[in-house]
């Protein structure tokens, strides 16, 4: 389908007090790329969730094709011409790719019945098309990997032939030339005369995708422009509503030798992790890279205590045994994890509750809880790392995902820990709290902490690691330092052998 | 880089497992299937009378008919992530008025039998609607509703007896071509099922139990949904209390409770996940004949009758262990 025009005039929308959207206004012509940007807690999602019907305005209008539309359910949405590829993607775990793909527009309805053969072939075809391969259309959506569900979840949204089709930051967890078949869907989307409105954080995806960019700030737009014009520095300006001298902080010269702090011997736990043997040391940053799933998440868990491992780990020269969370943070070990809302954070509770919970033996005596001592922890705690909040007793459910992340960094450093565990800590946060992540990470290091940090953004493991191991099937493959942690290179070590090496 | 002809070409990983047909996320409804046949070996070889002997059969499923019913609607229910407890009570309060009052009126079978479908279909809807617009639990909402409809069934009918229309009984018994009326209902009831797997109505029961939000994200009419199979559960109870009514030939104020525990164990047998999501009423009915097969099993071996619900009780935390250590396995 074709679209003329989307035209968003002053959008308002509270939650319980806090505007989401403060008059915001958004204007996308048709055959275009428009990209949104914003930090988090800017209005992007909730613009989003306005426009897929799953949220209704408190005001404001939207106008697609010169007609005002109503969209008061995410069925209406559809029917209106508007498809989303959700962040939080809207697949069913439960159900068949080949029913993910159709739901709610299945073809040959007789008697009610829906003829799974002929799904299965047209989400085969259907995928086909669009150059997928490697899903099993029959498979329960539960078996996919994340990347294969993004994968379908904008296949789906495609699928419904869209006057206006959004993604919402549909590459968190892409590998690159996922990223670029997206690219090429999105350009093929709107060369035929649609509208793609694209949210991401990611600014150089922004740059080489989209034809003009939109600003939100405290649920405003702060200022629209073709996306030639903005550069880098501009753009999170506008985002932030204030210069920024960078996003990562200067790196240390190179550190001189220190006192190892964390050995491991041979750590494993199959299949995922096969022999780990490395030396962290005091003050130091250890990027972990390499491809998803190649037993990053299972040396985290394995170093965390949260799953059983063989071999040797010792802390400050004294061996540990990692049989349980509990074992990992006595022995000074300190995690956080990739999913706040599921490994992280206890979502019903208030900031207080959660950022206390984590240093209940340090502030208590007899087993309880002295109060004097959890305001002075807490009251240092939540000035460290800003958190926008109400109040204290708020519950962490009502904040934005950059400070629902500051609140578990919050709770992690107040534990003091020797060695700090970062699984991803930066997906899906906003530029300004990445930034203070950032410099809080360099903080904690100038202290004497040492991280272990993987990410799958390999950017951040440049700027930010002093020294890159590079995981593959469960086992070291390369140990880099210094000037070899370059982007190609870790990119190099991820994807293979010594043939890939020598083309890159 | 020379990799990639395709999108999604999977990381190279040590540990891929060969792909079978059935995954492993589906054996737990495959596990009654199992159960029924271990303990129908045993009875044969033991005792097997209790069986195979004359009208055995029928009597045997004359039994499974009403928790079948039960249990069919119990997994439309939970596959929302919900549970029906009212079930109860609406088998208590259709038992109690059959017995008594529209037969007291003189009514005709037929409108006595669709007056208590009507019924029972009301209570479901209210349960469902109750459900949908708030944001009570579905074990609280439906807890209420069994102790108020039983509270009704006791006011209509305070002790056990009344009379049932004989012809009503009548009915319910014989055959069709040979075959019991009680075997005829569950067959009925299994090509039912086949139909409804395939249609849109159970697609958006399952979303919702899999992921409400997401659920709301496609566009299902959540709402909606979750009355129909609240209605669907009462009238499916209603339908069991008219044969339990007819089948005893008295009616019982308190007949209903018995068929609450049962109907969510045999659907737990069956492999459906409490949390929603995954279920099948084909496993659900072969769970509710599984359960019913114990106290047989008890007596083929010469037990006292309290092992009946003891390994009732077992078989459950059996299959619920099970059930769970294949999700958390298939789901890593």
């Amino acid at each position: 389908m074709t679209a003329s025009s989307l035209e968003i005039t002053g959008l308002q929308k509270s939650f319980g007090g806090v505007k989401a959207l403060d008059g915001a206004t958004l204007s996308c012509v048709g055959g275009e790329t428009h990209a949104l940007i914003g930090e988090n807690g800017a209005g992007k999602s909730t613009l989003v969730k306005v426009l897929s019907g799953s949220v209704q305005p408190d005001e404001g209008e939207i106008w697609l094709n010169g007609e005002r539309l109503h969209v008061s359910s995410p069925l209406e949405a559809r029917q209106a011409g508007i498809a989303t590829a959700f962040q939080e993607l809207s697949v069913i775990p439960d159900l068949s790719v080949a029913s993910n793909l159709f739901y709610g527009i299945e073809p040959k309805v007789r008697a009610g019945r829906i003829d799974r053969n002929s799904l299965r072939r047209e989400a085969a075809s259907f995928l086909e098309s669009l150059g997928v391969d490697g899903i099993d259309v029959a498979a329960n959506v539960r078996e996919l990997s994340l990347a294969q569900r993004q994968v379908l979840e904008i296949s789906k949204a495609l699928l419904r032939e869209p006057a206006v089709l959004i993604l919402d930051e549909p590459t968190s967890a892409l590998l690159p030339e996922q990223v670029q078949w997206l690219f090429a869907q999105v350009r093929d989307f709107a060369q035929t005369g649609g509208i793609a409105l694209f949210i991401s954080h990611r600014l150089e995806e922004i740059e080489s995708l989209s034809d003009r960019v939109t600003v939100l700030r405290s649920g405003t737009n702060v200022g629209t422009g073709p996306i030639g014009e903005m550069s880098e520095a501009r753009l999170v300006e506008m985002m932030l509503g204030r210069p920024v001298d960078r996003v990562f902080p200067e790196q240390p010269a190179a550190p001189t030798e220190q006192d190892v702090v964390c050995e491991l011997t041979d750590l494993a736990a199959p299949p995922r992790l096969r022999g780990i043997s490395m030396k962290i040391h005091k003050g130091e940053i250890v990027g972990v890279g390499g491809l998803q799933g190649q037993g990053q998440l299972a040396l985290f868990m394995a170093l965390f205590g949260a799953i059983r491992s063989t071999g040797k780990v010792s802390i400050k020269g004294k061996h540990v045994r990692l049989r349980h969370p509990r074992a990992a943070l006595d022995a000074g070990i300190a995690l956080i994890p990739e999913d706040r809302a599921s490994d992280g954070l206890c979502m019903t509770l208030s900031i207080r509750e959660n950022i206390s919970v984590g240093s209940l033996p340090a502030i208590s005596s007899w087993g309880v809880v002295n109060r004097a001592k959890e305001s002075k922890l807490l009251s240092s705690a939540v000035s460290q790392l800003n958190v926008k909040m109400k109040s204290l007793r708020q519950e962490v459910s009502a904040l934005s995902g950059g400070n629902q992340q500051k609140v578990i960094l919050a709770r992690v450093l107040a534990q003091k820990p020797s060695v700090l565990l970062m699984y991803d800590a930066t997906r899906g946060v906003d530029v300004g709290t990445k930034a203070e992540i950032y410099r809080l990470m360099r903080e904690q290091c100038e202290a004497g902490t040492s991280i272990l940090f993987y990410s799958t953004d390999v950017v951040e493991l440049v700027n930010m690691a002093d020294r890159v191991v590079v995981l593959h099937d469960g086992q070291i493959r390369a140990d880099l330092h210094g000037a070899e942690i370059t982007e190609s290179r870790i990119v190099a070590e991820s994807v293979g052998g010594g043939a890939t090496r020598q083309l890159l | 880089m020379s990799v990639t002809p395709g999108v999604l070409n999977p990381p190279p990983r040590a540990d891929r497992r060969p792909r079978f047909k059935v995954g492993a996320g589906d054996l737990p409804l495959l596990m009654a299937y199992v159960y029924v046949v271990v303990m129908t070996g045993v009875c044969l070889i033991v005792s097997p009378d209790l069986i195979d002997g004359p009208g055995a059969m029928s009597a045997n499923f004359s039994l499974v008919v009403p928790l079948a019913l039960v249990c069919f609607g119990q997994t439309l229910v939970m596959l929302t992530r919900g549970i029906d407890l009212s079930v109860g009570g609406v088998i208590s309060v259709g038992s109690a008025l059959m017995a008594t009052h529209l037969n007291a009126k003189g009514w005709a079978v037929m409108p006595e039998v669709l007056a208590i479908l009507v019924l029972g279909t009301l209570i479901g809807v209210l349960n469902g609607v109750i459900i949908a617009k708030t944001a009570i639990q579905p074990f609280i909402v439906t807890l209420a509703m069994w102790s108020i409809w039983d509270g009704v069934a006791f006011g209509v009918l305070p002790v056990e007896g009344g009379k049932v229309s004989q012809t009503l009984t009548n009915a319910t018994n014989g055959n069709i071509v040979g075959i019991p009326k009680s075997i005829w209902i569950v067959v009925v009831l299994l090509v039912v099922w086949r139909w409804l797997r395939q249609t849109r109505l159970l697609g958006d029961l399952v979303a919702i139990g899999s992921d409400e939000n997401r659920a709301r994200l496609l566009g299902v009419r959540i709402d909606r949904r979750k009355i129909e199979a609240y209605a669907a559960c009462g009238f499916l109870a209603a339908l069991a209390s008219i044969w339990v009514t007819a089948q005893t030939q008295s009616g019982s104020p308190i007949g209903g409770d018995q068929f609450i525990l049962a109907s969510v164990a045999a659907v737990v047998i069956g492999g459906t996940n409490i949390f929603g999501g995954k279920g099948s009423a084909a496993s659900s009915m072969m769970g509710a004949i599984a359960f019913l097969l114990i106290p047989i099993l008890v007596f083929a071996l010469n037990l006292t009758s309290f092992w009946g619900t003891f390994f009732q009780g077992l078989i459950l935390i059996v299959a619920v262990t099970f059930n769970s250590l294949i999700q958390t396995r298939s789901q890593r």
